[in-house]
């Protein structure tokens, strides 16, 4: 056998497979792509940019303007006395804030932030607020409805949470009384104006479409018996004080 | 024919060959994984097996249970390991099989609402709970409302709309290995019979192995180099670990199948050298 042939032997054992690999990939990407093309646009739906972290605490972005104490959590309950008159409270006089702060100036939260405080102190009610509302952060504090404004926005903020821990004094609340949300840009306050129970698909009942700033707090109805109900004990709340957000700005 | 045009015939009919047995082993061998990974419950059972599946699945369905007791008046530890571990295997394995039989049915949830109703009273009359008509209607809601949402864990997603093209596919598969082995025993006779000198075909054999290992090493790489396996979009951590899991094992078996072909290749060397030199012999 020649140095020659044996020199081709040895370069095509290096040059064929790489020559065979790329036109055995290219037929398969020509052949193959046309019908899996609408399975990988499918897969993009369910691929995301980064990994998902799930073990990662919810994002907080809440520093309050005011000294407040910090919730805390939600005692075990006991043999409530619904025939009790609500604890007597001094509301609070209001922070010196401005008037409107711009839009550009805030942080606005996104799902699973914690980013404010809701405060009844006539009904010792103090919790997180979250945006978002799932199983995980109901769990944790009173979670917003992502279709609802943040407070000074001039819309419909809806939060709820559950009526065993952290609206659980709900049976305390009256018309007049005072909710406080405490968020990282102003303090807003909103006076109680009805509560009502309604069903949990009476949905127009959230008045999401509100043309002005409205509190609806809602949770499960009733407050001390076992078992889901499909009622619900919603407050509603008209805008009393707070800076207005400019959205122009 | 002129001698020299007949030996280039011949070895641009060889090559040809080649590529095309390279690539039938490439195919043939991609055909058996899937069959072997993809569309059989056992390796999905595997998977969950190694993963935990069904514990941490378990756990998650609890943790959400927990947030319905926050608003039922149960308290968090009354659900802890309220799911019995075996009874969630079970249920799973059973949809699993039917996702693959091709006759997938959502699963019933009779039996953990018969199991979460009856856990609720007992907790009830043990702490002296009053079960009045109205709170027997309201823990009779909780009980549906946990085994919906433990049927909803425990359903495969589209479980459904899948299963009726998996037995299907998974014929496709063993038409398409049958196909392929053909076709390499006939490319590998026809490639013996071309040659005069035999080790040349053996020489063609390399070069097709050499071209699938190559292949059965770019495939996963590639796809491991997208970073998409792990970007998986689910809620669950344990749908997610079992997905990664799953389609990791699915491409590292062509790791394997590449360390294969290479001892393949090294016997398929010592075969050629050992027939070159005896040609050589018999030449001299």
């Amino acid at each position: 056998m020649s140095i020659k042939h044996k020199g081709y032997d040895r370069k095509s054992f290096i040059i064929l497979p790489i020559v065979f690999l790329i036109i055995g990939f290219l037929l398969i990407f020509f052949v193959v792509k046309p019908i899996v093309a609408p399975f990988l646009e499918y897969a993009d739906l369910i691929l995301l940019d980064s990994e998902m972290d799930y073990d990662k605490e919810f994002d907080d972005i809440f520093v309050p303007i005011v000294d407040i104490e910090e919730p805390l959590p939600p005692d075990d309950k006991e043999d409530p006395d619904v025939n009790a008159e609500p604890p007597d409270v001094n509301v609070e006089p209001p922070p010196t804030q401005p008037d409107t702060i711009p839009l550009s100036s805030i942080t606005y939260p996104k799902f699973g932030t914690k980013y404010a405080q809701i405060r009844i102190p006539e009904c010792y009610i103090s919790t997180y607020l979250y945006f978002g509302d799932s199983t995980k952060i109901l769990k944790l504090g009173a979670g917003q409805s992502t279709s609802s404004f943040i407070p000074g926005y001039g819309g419909t903020i809806l939060a709820g949470a559950h009526n065993n821990t952290y609206f659980h004094n709900f049976k305390y609340i009256k018309e007049g009384q005072k909710i406080y949300i405490d968020t990282s840009y102003g303090q807003y306050v909103y006076t109680v104006t009805e509560t009502k129970i309604i069903k949990s698909s009476q949905t127009k009942e959230l008045r999401l479409d509100s043309d002005k700033e409205i509190l609806v707090l809602y949770t499960c109805y009733p407050f001390d018996e076992l078992g889901l109900t499909n009622k619900r004990f919603v407050v509603y709340a008209d805008y009393t004080s707070g800076p207005i957000i400019d959205h122009s700005a | 024919m002129d001698r020299n045009k007949k030996s280039l015939i011949i070895r641009i009919i060889s090559v040809i060959l080649s590529f095309i047995l390279s690539f039938l082993i490439f195919t043939d061998v991609l055909f058996i994984i899937a069959k072997l990974q993809l569309f059989s419950p056992k390796a999905l059972e595997n998977a969950m097996n190694n993963t935990n599946y069904y514990s941490k699945m378990a756990n998650e369905i609890e943790d959400d249970y927990v947030s319905y007791g926050m608003a039922s008046g149960f308290p968090e530890k009354f659900f802890k390991n309220i799911i019995d571990r075996d009874f969630i295997k079970i249920d799973i394995v059973k949809q699993c099989e039917k996702m693959y039989s091709g006759k997938y049915e959502p699963l019933q949830d009779t039996k953990i609402y018969d199991s979460m109703y009856s856990s609720f009273i007992t907790y009830a009359n043990e702490n002296d709970y009053e079960v009045t008509n109205e709170v027997d209607k309201n823990i009779k809601y909780l009980a549906q409302t946990c085994a919906e949402h433990y049927v909803d864990y425990v359903d495969i997603p589209f479980a459904s709309s899948i299963s009726v093209y998996l037995p299907k596919i998974s014929q496709i598969c063993i038409y398409a290995i049958i196909f392929c082995t053909i076709g390499i025993a006939v490319c590998v006779v026809m490639l013996f019979l071309l040659q005069s000198w035999k080790h040349r075909s053996i020489r063609y054999y390399m070069y097709s192995m050499t071209t699938a290992c190559l292949m059965f090493i770019i495939f996963p790489t590639a796809i491991y180099a997208t970073g998409k396996i792990t970007k998986v979009a689910t809620l669950s951590k344990a749908v997610y670990d079992l997905i990664v899991a799953f389609l990791q094992t699915f491409l590292n078996t062509f790791f394997v199948f590449a360390v294969i072909s290479v001892v393949i290749i090294i016997m398929l060397l010592f075969l050629h050298n050992a027939m070159r030199k005896k040609v050589k012999y018999h030449h001299n």
